[in-house]
C-alpha cells in the first residue's frame, strides 16, 4: 500500500505537469547548461528556488490547491524530485535554490544563520552549492583536507574541491573544512561565491549536464565567524556527525531522482514501443513493476528517515534505485532496437544521466557498507 | 609464426597486434582502423540504421553528430541518409567487434587499477578496500571468460550475439562505477567506455537476426 495521502498525490500531480516543461528543454539544457538562466519562469524552477526553505523563513509559501508544502519533508522531497527527474534530472539540478546546503543550514544553522541564507534564497532565485569532495578523497570524504585557519586574527580557507554541482554559477557555497586532525575537526562554513581566492570553474561530464559540476580552488578565503554553521553546537555536533545526519536526509531524494531516470526510460520505451509482444512485453511489464516496487522502498526509506533519523533503509533504496536506472535505460535501448540510443536522443540521454546519480551522495559500496552496519546493529531488516 | 631470412640470421616476425590488444592499449581510433582496414574511409561500414562510430579523419565531409577526443585519436558519429544500401562497406564483423569492445574494457580495467592504486582510502588506498579487490576480480573473470568464448571458434551470432555485447557493456559499467566520478568526466575512461557501447548500439543485430 502507498505511504502517500492527498496531499502528497495531489503534490506528485502538480510536479508532473511541471515536468512536463523540463522534459521540453531537456536536450538543449543537455547542450548547454548555462541555458538554464532561460528557464527561470518555469514553474517547476521557480518551486527549486524556494524548496527546502522552512516554513519559517518563506514568504509566499508554494501551494497546490488547499494544500502548503516547502520542501523540508524527506517524503516530500522523494514524491516531488522523482517526478521532476522525470522530466529531466539536468534541469532539476541545474535550478537555483538552497538544495542540498538548505539541508545542511535547516540542520546546523542557529537562528541568525538561517535568516541570513533563507532571506537571500526567497529574495531571488540564487543558485547554491555543497562542496564536499575533494580531488583526492570522495568517498572517504571523513579525510577531506581542506583547512579552515586562523590568520592575522581572521578566519581563512585554503583547499580545493571537486565534481560540486553548480560550482560555477554559485552565489552561496556551503564549504566543508578541517580545523585539525581527526572526525571532530571537521567544519561547515557557508561562503560568498564573489569573496576574494574562490574560484570555480565546470568539468565536461558525460551525462547530467544541466548540473554542470565544477572543480573549485580555495585559495585564502576569508571566512566571516559568522558564516561557521553550528557555532552554537560543540563540535561532535556539527563535524562529522552533522553531516551524517545531512546525507540521511538527502539519500532519499537521490534514490528518487535515479527512480525518475528508471521511471522516464521505462514510459519513454511503453510509448515507442507500444506493439511490444510476447517476452519483449512481458519484460517491459516487469520493468514496471519492479520501479514500482522500488518506489515503495524509497517512501519507506524517506518516512523512516522522517521519523527517526535512520539512513540505512535509505542506503538500501538509493543502492537499488541507482542500479534500476541503469538497468532500465540499458534494457529500453536493447528493447528498441539496434541504434536506440543515436535513433533516440531522449532515451540516450537518460542512458548517460543513469550513471551519474550513482556518485551523488555516496557509491553503491559505500551504501551496502552503510547498510551492513544497520544489519549488524539491528537497526534494519531485524 | 613466421620468419624471416636476413642473411645467416634468421628473425621471427613480430605477430600483428589484435584488434583487442590495440583497442586495449592504443585506442578505439586505431583499433577501429585495423578492425576496418582494408576498406579506406570511403567504404566504412555503417550499422543498417545508417549511424557510423568512425575515426574523426575517416568522417571526412560527413555531418558528425557527435565527437569523442580519446587517447588515440578522436572518433565521431555520423550519419548518412538512408537513401544509400546501409551495408556499403560491408558489415563489421561481429567477432572483431566484439574483440575490439573487450579491449576496450580490459583497458578500463587497466584504468581502474592505476587510479584506485593512486587513491588514498583509511591508511591504505581504494585499491586495497576488499570489496574493490572483489569487484576487480569479478570484473576481470568475466573479461577471461569473453575472451577464452572469442577464441574458443565457437560461433557468436544471434541472441549470442547480443548477449556478449550487453556482457561487454554491463563489465564496462562495474569497472566505470570503480572510477568514480572521474569516469564520468568527458576527457577521461568514461568516454571509450561510452563511445564503445555507441559501437554495439550502431553495429547490434535488429531483432529479426536474433
Ligand atoms: C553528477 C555528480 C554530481 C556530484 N555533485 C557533488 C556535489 O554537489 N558536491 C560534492 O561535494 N560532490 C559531488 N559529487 C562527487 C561525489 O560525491 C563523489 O564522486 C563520490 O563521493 C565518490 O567519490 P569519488 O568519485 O572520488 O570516488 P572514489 O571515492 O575514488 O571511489 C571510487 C570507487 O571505489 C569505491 N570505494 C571507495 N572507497 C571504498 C571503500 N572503503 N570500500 C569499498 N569501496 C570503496 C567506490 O564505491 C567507487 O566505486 C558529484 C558527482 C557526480 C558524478
Amino acid at each position: 500500500m502507498s505511504v502517500l495521502d492527498g496531499r502528497l498525490t495531489a503534490l506528485r500531480g502538480q510536479a508532473r505537469e511541471w515536468a512536463a516543461d523540463f522534459r521540453a528543454a531537456a536536450l538543449e539544457l543537455d547542450r548547454d547548461p548555462g541555458l538554464v538562466a532561460d528557464h527561470l519562469d518555469l514553474p517547476g524552477v521557480r518551486c527549486l528556488s524556494t524548496f527546502g526553505v522552512p516554513p519559517a523563513f518563506q514568504v509566499d509559501p508554494p501551494t497546490v490547491g488547499p494544500y502548503r508544502f516547502d520542501g523540508t519533508n524527506g517524503l516530500e522531497r522523494a514524491v516531488v524530485l522523482e517526478e521532476f527527474a522525470a522530466g529531466d534530472i539536468g534541469m532539476t539540478l541545474a535550478a537555483p535554490g538552497p538544495s542540498m546546503s538548505g539541508v545542511l543550514v535547516a540542520k546546523l544553522g542557529d537562528q541568525e544563520q538561517q535568516e541570513w541564507f533563507f532571506g537571500r534564497m526567497t529574495a531571488a532565485p540564487t543558485w547554491t552549492c555543497f562542496a564536499l569532495t575533494e580531488p583526492e578523497r570522495g568517498s572517504d570524504a571523513s579525510a577531506l583536507s581542506t583547512a579552515l585557519r586562523e590568520e592575522d586574527g581572521e578566519l581563512r580557507l585554503t583547499g580545493a574541491k571537486r565534481y560540486v554541482g553548480n560550482a560555477a554559477r554559485a552565489r552561496y557555497a556551503a564549504v566543508f573544512a578541517r580545523t585539525r586532525p581527526g572526525p571532530l575537526g571537521v567544519t561547515a562554513v557557508l561562503l560568498d561565491t564573489e569573496a576574494e581566492g574562490y574560484h570555480a570553474e565546470p568539468l565536461d561530464s558525460l551525462g547530467i549536464r544541466g548540473a554542470q559540476i565544477g572543480a573549485v580552488t580555495l585559495n585564502g578565503v576569508r571566512v566571516d565567524r559568522d558564516r561557521v554553521l553550528g557555532r552554537h553546537l560543540s563540535p561532535a555536533r556539527r563535524g562529522i556527525w552533522a553531516s551524517l545526519q545531512v546525507f540521511n536526509e538527502l539519500r532519499p531524494s537521490v534514490a528518487a531522482l535515479a527512480l525518475g531516470i528508471a521511471g522516464a526510460a521505462h514510459a519513454y520505451v511503453r510509448e515507442h514501443y507500444a506493439g511490444a509482444l510476447g517476452e519483449d512485453r512481458d519484460r517491459i511489464e516487469v520493468l514496471g513493476g519492479r520501479i514500482a516496487a522500488t518506489r515503495a522502498l524509497v517512501h519507506r526509506a524517506a518516512a523512516a528517515v522522517d521519523a527517526t533519523g535512520d539512513g540505512y533503509l535509505a542506503s538500501a533504496a538509493k543502492a537499488r534505485a541507482c542500479a534500476l536506472a541503469e538497468e532500465t535505460t540499458l534494457a529500453a535501448c536493447d528493447l528498441l532496437g539496434p541504434a536506440a540510443r543515436l535513433s533516440h536522443p531522449l532515451l540516450d540521454k537518460l542512458v548517460r544521466d543513469a550513471r551519474g546519480v550513482e556518485f551523488m551522495e555516496g557509491t553503491r559500496n559505500i551504501q551496502h557498507l552503510n547498510l551492513f552496519q544497520g544489519m549488524r546493529s539491528g537497526r534494519v531488516g531485524a | 609464426m613466421t620468419a624471416t631470412e636476413h642473411g645467416a640470421v634468421s628473425v621471427a616476425a613480430a605477430p600483428a597486434p589484435s584488434v583487442q590488444d590495440v583497442a586495449r592499449g592504443e585506442g578505439l581510433a586505431p583499433a577501429l582502423r585495423l578492425l576496418l582496414g582494408g576498406r579506406g574511409a570511403g567504404q566504412a561500414p555503417r550499422g543498417r540504421t545508417g549511424f557510423a562510430l568512425l575515426p574523426e579523419d575517416w568522417a571526412a565531409d560527413r555531418v558528425v553528430l557527435r565527437r569523442y577526443g580519446l587517447p588515440g585519436g578522436p572518433v565521431v558519429v555520423v550519419h548518412e541518409p538512408p537513401a544509400a544500401p546501409a551495408d556499403a562497406g560491408g558489415a563489421v564483423d561481429g567477432t572483431d567487434l566484439l574483440r575490439l569492445r573487450l579491449g576496450v574494457a580490459e583497458g578500463l580495467r587497466d584504468a581502474c587499477v592505476a587510479h584506485l592504486a593512486d587513491r588514498p582510502s583509511g591508511e591504505s588506498t581504494v585499491l586495497m578496500q576488499q570489496m574493490v579487490k572483489g569487484q576487480l576480480a569479478e570484473a576481470l573473470a568475466h573479461q577471461l571468460e569473453l575472451s577464452a568464448l572469442l577464441d574458443s571458434g565457437v560461433p557468436v551470432r544471434g541472441p549470442l550475439l547480443r548477449s556478449v555485447h550487453g556482457q561487454i557493456t554491463r563489465n564496462g559499467r562495474a569497472l566505470l562505477r570503480l572510477l568514480g566520478a572521474r569516469g564520468y568526466l568527458a576527457d577521461g575512461p568514461g568516454a571509450v567506455a561510452e563511445a564503445s557501447e555507441l559501437l554495439a548500439d550502431v553495429h547490434g543485430p535488429a531483432k529479426e537476426d536474433r
